[in-house]
Formats: structure tokens, sequence, C-alpha cells
């Protein structure tokens, strides 16, 4: 499925095929010792049995969940997938399947070039070694050489602005000092894919206008972007295109302001019913 | 077929593996007074613990005994540390794991090499030891000599077979090591099961015995300490570095095999089911 608008006649740099994920679910259910006393020791297995069946038919100990259900997509250099969707839509597995971070159970999927990532945003750095050191074992699992980020030091340096911090050991950062100096290395990095989760919502008011000119920059560069975000001016104001998820499967795909307009729609109609289920008496 | 795209994915992307062997011993001697001197003081305050120990029970022992403790601590400690250490590594780098794709086979062969690095320390302290002790035996009283050396340390041109039993040893251990890191990954028991399983492992090593007082003292145990692999991964590099005797061509050949077959078993394994895995972290 290419979308025709692309204006150069590349490869895509994120191709997805009918993607399927599953995960193992299992469950913990407590079963203790005062129940046993109080219903009888057989008459609780029994009715534990019973119960975990009802609620989860053909399933005692655990479940097959499909995070995700056939997703197709495919994103060319230039473009910036702008992913929505609400909490456990499966934004988040998705970026990692592009990630080449979990393999699909079912369909394809490609990704040409480098991969930059933003998942956990440094959550992946060593504690007990100091953000230099980070910076190297980083850049080292991100494909660069030695030399290559030593080169690009003082730039990651500038863009995180942590100063003296550098050469502390990562377990005294606070979370935006790490989150800072994960960004700057994921994007120092020049990959042909920059995949990012909840980017824009870290660090503080300055970082944040830092983040968007690096998002430009990017796409300037006719790399391929896939942000999964809750913020829809990041959707509206950086991404060209927008795919809004919803339990494993596409909902919609399209231009940044209908995508959103729909998906604002849906979330806000999703939010009165709720509501109103809770409250009854309150209408 | 996949295990061997794997093995080429891990070849190219080698130097991660420096970066990781740095950044894990880095990290385990940081903020230490005493830094990377413990990887020497480590085996020999313990090889010291057993001398003492096992002089008072069995007698005293001589000398020689002291590089025969050490050379076997060494050689099964490498082994031990690495295969414990590895069967929680896929789940304490799991933040690493969600975050960026790399070879995962990339993280117990790093943790191997680290040990490894200390398993160069301890030898290099089993050395010094050497030197000290053949010191001591050219210097003593025939009489005294008689009476208290039971096995004459030496060396000489043997020692052109200390890199087999080296690298036997490092193959066998990188097995394991892949081995470890998969199952530990599915089964949370493991890091139990494995200490126990070394506990034994190690009394049904001759790592403080001789294994020709074993073959009479202990009749029933005899077998399992034949096929014990460590019986002849100490006797290789005792006789290679210790004693300066020739490999023993039946032990030699049995642990050869038995590395080999370890070592494709745990990568083919591991890369088999490193995907299934990561899911379930």
């Amino acid at each position: 499925m290419r979308s025709d608008w692309s204006p150069l006649p590349l490869e895509p740099g994120i191709e997805l095929q009918d993607v399927w994920l599953k995960y193992r679910v299992k469950y913990h259910r407590p079963r203790t010792l005062r129940a046993l006393i109080a219903t009888g020791a057989f008459g609780a297995l029994r009715n534990g049995v019973r119960d975990s069946r009802a609620e989860h038919p053909g399933a005692t100990k655990g479940t097959t969940f499909w995070a995700l259900r056939g997703i197709n997509l495919s994103a060319h250099p230039g473009d910036v997938v702008g992913i929505v969707g609400s909490n456990g839509a499966g934004k988040s597995t998705l970026l990692q399947v592009m990630a080449r971070i979990m393999k699909p159970d079912r369909g394809r999927a490609v990704i040409r070039g480098t991969i930059g990532t933003l998942l956990s945003f440094g959550a992946g750095f060593n504690p007990d070694l100091t953000g230099r050191e980070n910076v190297f074992l980083n850049g080292s699992i991100l494909g660069l050489s030695h030399a290559q980020i030593r080169e690009r030091l003082n730039d990651i340096l500038d863009l995180a602005e942590i100063g003296d911090f550098f050469d502390a050991q990562v377990a005294t950062y606070s979370s935006g000092m790490r989150a800072r100096l994960g960004f700057a290395v994921a994007v120092h990095i020049d990959p042909d894919v920059l995949l990012i989760d909840e980017a824009v919502q870290v660090g503080d008011a300055f970082f944040q206008k830092k983040a968007g000119n690096v998002l430009e920059q990017f796409r300037g560069r006719r790399k391929v972007i896939a942000i999964v975000t809750h913020a829809p001016h990041v959707v509206r104001q950086y991404c060209t295109r927008a795919l809004w998820i919803e339990e494993g499967e596409v909902r919609r795909e399209g231009s940044p302001s209908e995508v959103m307009a729909e998906y604002l729609a849906w979330s806000e109609q999703r939010a009165r019913t709720s509501a109103g289920a809770t409250e009854p008496t309150a209408v | 077929m996949s295990a061997l795209a794997d093995l080429k994915e891990l070849i190219q992307r080698r130097a991660i593996v420096r970066h990781f062997v740095s950044a894990e011993l880095k990290s385990g001697n940081r903020d230490k007074v005493l830094g990377s001197l413990w990887q020497l003081i480590d085996p020999l305050s313990f090889m010291l613990v057993f001398y003492v120990i096992w002089s008072l029970i069995l007698g005293t022992r001589g000398p020689d005994f002291m590089g025969y403790l050490l050379s076997g601590i060494i050689t099964f400690n490498f082994f031990q540390d690495t295969v414990i250490g590895c069967s929680t590594i896929l789940r304490t780098q799991v933040r690493l794991i969600r975050e960026v794709y790399f070879p995962k086979s990339v993280l117990p062969t790093a943790f191997a090499v680290a040990r490894l690095y200390d398993f160069a320390w301890a030898l290099g302290a089993l050395v010094l030891l050497l030197v000290y002790l053949l010191y001591i035996q050219a210097h003593m009283d025939p009489d005294v000599f008689m009476k208290k050396i039971t096995h004459p340390l030496s060396f000489g041109i043997n020692v052109i077979w200390l890199p087999l039993s080296i690298g036997l040893l490092i193959m066998f251990t990188l097995g394991a090591a892949y081995l470890s890191a998969i199952v530990g990954a599915v089964f949370r028991d493991t890091p139990n099961i494995l200490t126990f399983t070394f506990r034994i492992w190690f009394y049904l090593s001759p790592l403080f015995y001789y294994p020709e007082d074993a073959r009479h003292k202990m009749r029933k145990l005899w077998f399992l300490i034949r096929i014990n692999p460590f019986t002849h991964f100490f006797r290789l590099l005792r006789n290679a570095l210790i004693y300066n005797e020739p490999p023993t061509l039946n032990g030699t050949l049995y642990i050869a095999a038995l590395s080999v077959i370890t070592l494709v078993v745990g990568f083919v394994l591991f890369a088999k089911y490193e995907s299934a895995v990561i899911k379930q972290l």
C-alpha cells in the first residue's frame, strides 16, 4: 500500500504487512489461607476453578492476547507518522515492532536503514556508569563506531544540557536529565528511521522547543519518523500523516487534521458515556 | 538457519560486546578502595581458607597443595560465576532490550568475556603463587621434601597446552552461558536451581581432593567424578601449568567434544527462543 503522494520513488523506510503480535497473559489469582479455611479447602478450589473459567473461558492459568491485529503501514523518507489511540491500543507495541525489538507472530515487518529509538527515554542507561560512558555504550548499540561517537560528543552534550553531570553516574540524574541525554543520543546517531514514544511531553518547555526543532530538521533531511503521542498539537504541528489504532487494529489513517478530528470526537464521546455509566444519578 | 544469521550478526556487531564488557567491568569495581585488586585477593583468600581448613582436618599438606587448590578454584569460579550471572542477564537488562534493538546474544557473550577478564587476573595470581612455590620447593631440605610434597610442582614445555585448556574451558562456559540465559529468562527458578546444582557440582569436582584418592575412598561417587567435565578441565590445566605433564588423550577428547556440543547447542537454542522469550521478560 504505497502512499501515492510520496514525493520520492524511494523504497519505504517502514513497511508493515498484515502484522499480528500476541502476548501470553498470566493470571496470578490470590488464594489466601483464610479463604481456604472459611469455605473449606475443597470448596474453595472448586469455586476458584469455576470462577476463573467463567471470567476467561477456556483458560484458568493464562490466555493469549493479540496486541496487534493485522496492521498495514508503509512510511517513506520524509514522512512523519503520528500514532494515536487510547491506552492499551497497541501503540507502543507497534513502535517496538518498527524498532525490530519484537518480531511479529504473523505478517512481515521490513525496516530499511539504521533505527534510532526513543521508546523509554534513557531508561536503558546503566545507572552505575557515568553519562559519558553510557553515551558510548548506547552509541555503539545504535551502530556508531567509537570515533563517530567522540566526534558527536559535544553536540550531544549541548542538546542534553546536563553540564557537569555528564561525568556523574546516571543513578544520580533526575528523570528529565536522563530523558534529555537519551534524546540527544538518539537524534545524534543520525538514524534513517527515528521512533519516538511520547517524545514531546518530556522535559521542560525549553527542551520541548529544542525537540521540536530537531523534528523539523529531521523532516527536512528526508528521514522516516514515527511518533506515539497523546498530544493533538504535536500531530497537527509536526506530522505529515496520522494513524489511529484501537484494540490492535487501524481505525483510521490519513491527514493529521482529519484523523485527529475523528479521534478526538470519538474520545470525547467515550469519556461522556463512561462518565454517565459510573455516575448514573448525577445526570 | 536462524542461528547462523544470529552468529553473523553477533560477529558483525562485536564492537557492542566490547562496550558491554567494559561497562560490566567498570560498574563492578567502581568506588571500591582496592578496585581491581579484588580480582587477585578473592581467589587467593578463598584458596588460603581451604588450605588451612584441609590442613587442619586431613593433617598438614605440603605447599604444592596450594597450587593444586588455586588452579581448581579459578577454573570452577569462572564457570560458576558466568553461568549463574547469565541466568538473570536478560531480565536485568530488560529496559535496554525494550528500548533498542541489538542481538541479544551480545549480553551473555559480554558477561562471559567480563568473567574471562577476572579469570585472567586470577590466572596471574596463580602464576605468581607458582613462582613462589617453586622457589620454596627448590630450597627445601630433601628429607622434608620427601615427607611433605606429595605432588611436586614443575614448570616447563608442557605449558604449550595451556591455551588448549583455556580455549576449551571458554567454549564450554560460553555454551553454558547461552543455555543459562535463555532458560533463566523462561523459568524464574533457574538461579535457585543453579545455586543448588553448583553446590553439589563443587564437591563432585576434584578441587580440594586428588582424583586417585576419590577413586578408592569414594567408590560410589567415582562414576560421577569421572564423567564430571571439571575433573578433566582441572587435569588439563594443572598438567600444563603446574605439573609440566602432557595432557591425557581420553580426558581431553572427552571435554573437547563436550565443549563443542555445549557451545553449538547453547547458541542454537538461544537463537531459536530469543525473540519469543523477550516478550515475557
